[in-house]
């Protein structure tokens, strides 16, 4: 099991209910972790929808998690 | 001063602008986006911003730095509100001084472009009839797992949905820099297809693809150079573009025969272009053109 730390914004925030959770998981990829976030919290948004940030940086969604990896995901950004 | 950041407080432009002086500088343009009361058919009552802030951060100085290296001006800077913001109030702020008019416009243009595309900062609209949502989200969650690509995969499509409203807030009127679609990035329409018009809800996947032409060059960023296959396009839009294209930069590379010769010369360019290989164009397209065309005269 890898413990990580999951950060969530906008959208993502308001369907898990939370602001951030450490998850101790056994996803080896960003996109495995967010398929089982997606089922225990009823997130809406498709993984195609997002991108995912890991330790403060834009990341492949098949890039391996390590143990402390703080994880984003980001959905479709609206500045301006 | 950070070249960009974020501000929880209103901004006033005064300082800012100060901030930019720079003794090279014959020039200054800035950009600000304005908190509006309506949006996509909805009266909007106030707005409330959310970043990331960890990487919007960096996102944006990258950013900022790509248009101070790309256009050679002299300073620029971003700054953005965060929180709960009121009608009218300064959403976002863009600056840029530079030696000439050309490189401040056209830096500025990109910095705002890609700051809308690329940082990841959400934007909640509280409508007049008391509910709200997120932009760019909502409808997202509501296609449940329609799921689509935003990224560099998705397909040609460059023609917005025709006869649709169009769910962005911004629709900017035609420029020759960015095109007929404006910031909407239109080669990265996700994939199922052209008829859905949410460019705009596809935020941050959308590569930029309008360039901004300085000179006789077209700045493209980043994520176009580097990740975007220019697709085919069947609907023979790219003809269009290209045939536009050369259009604008026609005048400038006519330089020292006069801007009038110029612009003759790339009219008769268009006329040739049309007559050769352009399919019929639809009313609305024509008028399209006949803007495009318009805003080079000036």
């Amino acid at each position: 099991m890898t413990n990580v730390t999951v950060q969530y914004f906008a959208v993502l925030r308001e369907q898990a209910g939370r602001s951030e959770e450490r998850v101790a998981t056994d996803a080896a990829t960003a996109a495995a972790l967010y398929a089982q976030l997606q089922t225990r919290h009823g997130l809406r948004l498709a993984r195609t929808q997002l991108r995912v940030a890991i330790n403060g940086e834009f990341a492949d969604w098949d890039a391996p998690l390590a143990e402390g990896a703080r994880v984003v995901f980001i959905p479709p950004v609206a500045g301006g | 001063m950070r070249a960009f950041q974020f501000s929880d407080v209103p901004l006033a432009a005064g300082p800012l602008i100060a901030s930019l002086a720079d003794p090279a500088a014959g020039g200054f343009a800035s950009f600000e986006g304005w908190v509006r009361d309506h949006n996509d058919g909805r009266a909007v009552r106030s707005l409330e911003y959310e970043a990331y802030a960890e990487l919007a951060v960096k996102e944006g100085e990258r950013i900022v730095a790509e248009a101070i290296a790309r256009f050679g001006v002299r300073r620029a800077r971003c700054v953005h509100r965060v929180g709960a913001l009121a009608l009218g109030e300064i959403a976002v702020w863009v600056g840029v001084s530079a030696p000439h008019r050309a490189e401040a416009f056209a830096a500025c243009r990109y910095i705002i472009d890609e700051v809308k595309h690329r940082v990841p900062i959400w934007k909640k609209e509280h409508y007049a009839s008391g509910d709200s949502g997120w932009v760019n989200c909502e409808r997202c969650a509501a296609d449940g797992l329609h799921a689509h690509e935003h990224g560099g995969a998705a397909p040609a499509p460059a023609r917005r949905a025709r006869g649709r409203p169009v769910t962005g807030r911004s629709r900017p009127p035609v420029l020759p820099e960015a095109g007929r679609d404006g910031h909407a990035r239109p080669s990265a329409r996700p994939s199922h297809g052209p008829r859905r018009a949410h460019d705009e809800r596809a935020g941050h996947q959308m590569p930029y693809r309008g360039g901004v032409t300085l000179g006789s060059r077209t700045w493209r960023s980043h994520a176009e150079e580097t990740e975007l296959p220019a697709p085919e396009e069947a609907t023979g839009s790219r003809q269009e573009a290209r045939a536009a294209g050369k259009a604008r930069q026609a005048p400038r590379q006519q330089d020292g025969r006069g801007a009038a010769e110029g612009r003759a010369m790339s009219k008769g360019m268009d006329r040739k272009k049309e007559s050769r290989k352009k399919p019929a164009r639809t009313a609305a397209e024509k008028r399209a053109a006949k803007q495009e065309k318009k805003a080079l005269r000036r």
